[in-house]
């Protein structure tokens, strides 16, 4: 009788270790899944703040680059492009079209402004205003904060399948169901792959 | 190296460490309740034999050794519940250390600083992305000259990052990107929380070790009721019990007292040691820990920008810059797990050797060797211009001018020195200045205040290079030089009291009451007042610094006709006690001052007073009412 007791006992006790270790996994795969989510959300803030700054960074350089009218009319125009293309896809999430038509745009504009880059270094007293210096800090920040969000989320899609495909983890994932989540391939571009290189 | 090995590395290593510690302060616990325990057993067994129960109740009772385990175990059980946040916010901590927060919004302007901290509000940005910790208040340590970085903070909602003004000037954006990314990593890894944590285990351990002084302090005359803590206090009480107990049980209970004082001594000294070693070990042990958390930072960081050559040329370049001096003052030691980089040392060190971060982090530097050296460099620059400022700010017009001619003075020409130190230079140093002639081999012709100064070098040259015949000729040669036109001007009196000072054989001074000495102070000072414009307001003007030296001064006496006399009653007041010395200096100093000029004439009879009676060197005061050195 006592020995039943205690054989119960046991078992509860186990029980509870059990559920409570399969609870822990568990939420360590949302914590993952969330993390990775977040990630990619903060790739289209960034996005984002990169179409808001271009304006900008237009209008200073305006007045001293007469000359190259072409190439800020470019970056305009990739910049108009992009923003759109982004604002299709938002609409129809999960579209292989709009997505693919928003990596080519997001491709472009990564090319101008790379170019524009490159003519701004021809232009001593445009690097050396104040105005077009913090732009150009900006600017720099946001092709970082881009790439480091892409690096971020690929970093978190990694930790995230390791995680789910690891005994025993990979049992808690199997029963509800954690699907693998895929990383972000580097476009084909050279130009989008490596962010503009800005030179103070 | 792949980043994320190296974290899984560094990781481990702090597991096992930390559980290292863990066992340490278990055994120390152990230890120390197993020696109270056989302290309090003897004690207890000669307490019973002597009939003395009363006291062996309360020393062996459970109560006693229950109480000091859980002293201990509070200590270490606070340690792990009480947030750090509680005890010192990063806020607080970041403003001790006198950092200024940086606000985005207020960035307005487009100049170099503005710039730079717009510059790190975005890497710091780009790190809470590529980190995924929320962003930390961001400050700026203004006015240091290291590169350096540090975080503070519990968690890092509440957490704070601070680089230094100059790593923000001098760092690519890359390496700044490098550094903050080490930072981040401190807070993600939740770094500070555990080496609060490892202190707390020390504070623990150190309970014993208190508890072991406190005991020993009450036989000892440095006992220190603060020191010995409350435990310790509460043995106090027993004590004078014990040795009133034996007192009365007659003759024969007393070597049974000794024998209980002898175990409570041996007691209390084995729980020193076991303290001590505990705390050795453990403070051996965080140190061990923070440098792996410094590995796991360097990692970290690797991870977040991929740039480990970046991160790697900071490393060199802070190894170049930071020589160990102290960026943060008093608060180098508690704050020194946190920072970037800290000064060399091996076992007790709470960073890895900056060389070995390196080479873990990366084969190729960011930067050029001779890139870093220029900016190094350029740091050093600063750092020499930043110490003369502070010196030149510190110091008021005149006592600036007085510091140029002194480090005129002091920075003479290399080969003129030497020429100083060879057999007779130096005299014929002097003799070039008595003749007005600029002496050979300085290049230059010296100012009047530069001259005096450099006729103390002199004399002090010639009395280390020359032997007592020679001084003594020398002191003739220039005291006859001097009176060669039949009159002795300010400077050749200053020249003589000069030579006098130092070439003549030391005499020992019988010192002499101030009062007595007096007469002869007023005539010095009247003599002094009447080279100024205003005689009797100068000699007045001495009494405002004078005490000792009985005030008011007699009615003005004539002051002394010949130099020689002058002089003489100048050495007698070499007998006027230190402090009376100081106070005639600086009534002399106020005499001459008196009048708003000091003239050449004054400072020379000044600088010959001081010689005269041996207070060379003293700080005066000067017209201006600032301080300087003659």
């Amino acid at each position: 009788m006592n020995g039943i007791l205690i054989a119960l006992l046991v078992v509860v006790v186990l029980a509870v270790v059990l559920v409570a270790w399969v609870i822990g996994l568990y939420n360590g795969l949302v914590v993952l899944k969330n993390r990775f989510k977040n990630a990619f959300a903060q790739i289209d803030v960034q996005l984002r703040r990169r179409y808001d700054l271009i304006p900008n960074l237009v209008e200073t350089a305006k007045g001293y680059m007469a000359h190259e009218r072409e190439t800020l009319t470019a970056v305009t125009e990739a910049r108009n492009i992009a923003a759109s293309a982004a604002k299709a896809l938002a609409a129809a999430p999960g579209d292989a079209s709009a997505s693919a038509a928003f990596a080519k745009a997001e491709s472009g504009l990564a090319g101008v402004l790379s170019r524009l880059m490159a003519v701004v270094e021809r232009y001593p007293e445009l690097k050396a205003d104040g105005q077009m210096s913090r732009v150009m800090e900006e600017l720099s920040s946001t092709e970082n904060r881009i790439s480091f969000a892409r690096q971020a989320y690929n970093d978190a899609v990694t930790e995230y399948n390791t995680k789910r495909e690891i005994f025993p983890t990979s049992i808690v994932a199997g029963i509800f169901n954690f699907a693998p989540a895929t990383l972000l391939e580097s476009t084909d571009s050279a130009a989008q792959r490596e962010a503009p290189q800005v030179k103070f | 190296m792949d980043p994320f090995a190296l974290q899984d590395e560094a990781r481990r290593n702090t597991g096992r460490l930390v559980a290292l510690a863990v066992i340490a302060v278990v055994a120390v616990v152990a230890a120390a309740a197993f020696v109270f325990a056989c302290g309090a057993w003897i004690i207890d067994g000669f307490l019973i034999e002597k009939k003395l129960a009363l006291f062996s109740s309360f020393i062996a009772s459970p109560t006693v050794i229950a109480i000091s385990l859980l002293v201990s175990i509070l200590i270490v059980l606070i340690g792990f519940l009480v947030k750090m946040d509680d005890l010192a916010s990063a806020e607080s901590l970041m403003k001790s250390v006198g950092a200024e927060r940086v606000y985005r919004s207020k960035i307005h302007g487009n100049d170099n600083d503005s710039l730079a901290r717009l510059r790190l509000f975005n890497v710091c940005e780009e790190m809470s992305i590529s980190s995924g910790v929320s962003m930390p208040s961001i400050w700026v340590l203004p006015k240091s000259l290291d590169v350096n970085a540090f975080v503070a903070g519990e968690s890092p909602e509440t957490s704070a990052i601070c680089v230094t003004d100059c790593a923000l000037r001098y760092l690519e954006r890359d390496e700044l990107q490098g550094l903050v990314a080490h930072e981040f990593s401190h807070i993600l890894n939740g770094d500070m929380r555990l080496n609060f944590r490892l202190l707390m285990l020390i504070a623990g351990v150190t309970a014993y070790n208190r508890l072991g002084r406190g005991m020993l302090g009450m036989f000892g005359s440095r006992s220190d009721s603060s020191e010995s803590g409350n435990s310790g206090g509460g043995f106090r009480f027993p004590r004078g019990r014990v040795g009133g107990g034996g007192g009365g049980g007659g003759g024969k209970g007393g070597g049974g007292i000794a024998v209980i004082i002898l175990v409570y001594i041996v007691t209390a000294l084995l729980l020193w040691l076991v303290g001590s070693v505990g705390v050795f070990f453990a403070r051996l042990v965080q140190c061990a820990v923070s440098r792996q958390r410094e590995y796991l930072a360097d990692a970290s960081a690797a991870q977040f920008t991929r740039n480990p050559a970046a991160l790697a040329s900071v490393l060199r370049l802070s190894m170049l810059v930071n020589s160990g001096r102290s960026a943060f003052g008093a608060w180098r030691n508690d704050i020194s797990h946190m920072l970037f980089n800290e000064g060399e040392r091996i076992f007790f060190s709470t960073h890895p050797p900056v060389a070995d971060r390196i080479a873990r982090l990366s084969p190729s530097l960011a930067a050029t060797e001779e890139q870093l050296m220029a900016r190094v460099n350029r740091i050093r620059a600063e750092r020499k211009r930043a110490y003369e400022n502070r010196v030149a700010a510190s110091a008021k017009p005149a006592a600036r001018k007085a510091a140029a001619d002194n480090s005129a003075a002091d920075n003479l020409p290399l080969a003129f020195v030497s020429r100083l130190r060879s057999p007779g230079g130096a005299g014929s140093v002097l003799v070039q200045m008595l003749r007005g002639r600029e002496p050979d081999g300085l290049g230059y012709m010296p100012t009047r205040a530069q001259k005096r100064r450099l006729a103390t070098r002199c004399a002090i040259a010639i009395r280390d290079t020359e032997a007592d015949p020679s001084r003594k000729k020398w002191v003739d040669t220039i005291t006859a030089l001097a009176q060669e036109d039949g009159e002795i001007d300010s400077f050749e009196f200053m020249l003589i009291a000069s030579v006098r000072r130092y070439l003549r054989r030391p005499r020992t001074v019988r010192m002499m009451p101030a009062p007595s000495l007096a007469p002869k102070a007023s005539k010095v000072i009247a003599t002094v007042a009447s080279f100024g414009s205003d005689p009797e307001g100068g000699y007045r003007a001495a009494e405002s610094k004078l005490s000792l030296i009985p005030t008011p001064l007699p009615p003005m006496p004539p002051p002394y006709d010949d130099a020689m006399e002058f002089l003489d009653s100048l050495s007698e007041l070499e007998a006027l006690p230190p402090l009376a010395k100081r106070e005639f200096l600086f009534g002399i100093s106020a005499t001459v001052a008196q009048d708003g000029v000091v003239t050449d004439e004054e400072a020379d009879y000044v600088a010959a007073v001081a010689d005269a009676i041996g207070a060379y060197g003293w700080t005066q005061v000067e017209a201006s009412g600032s301080t300087s050195r003659y």
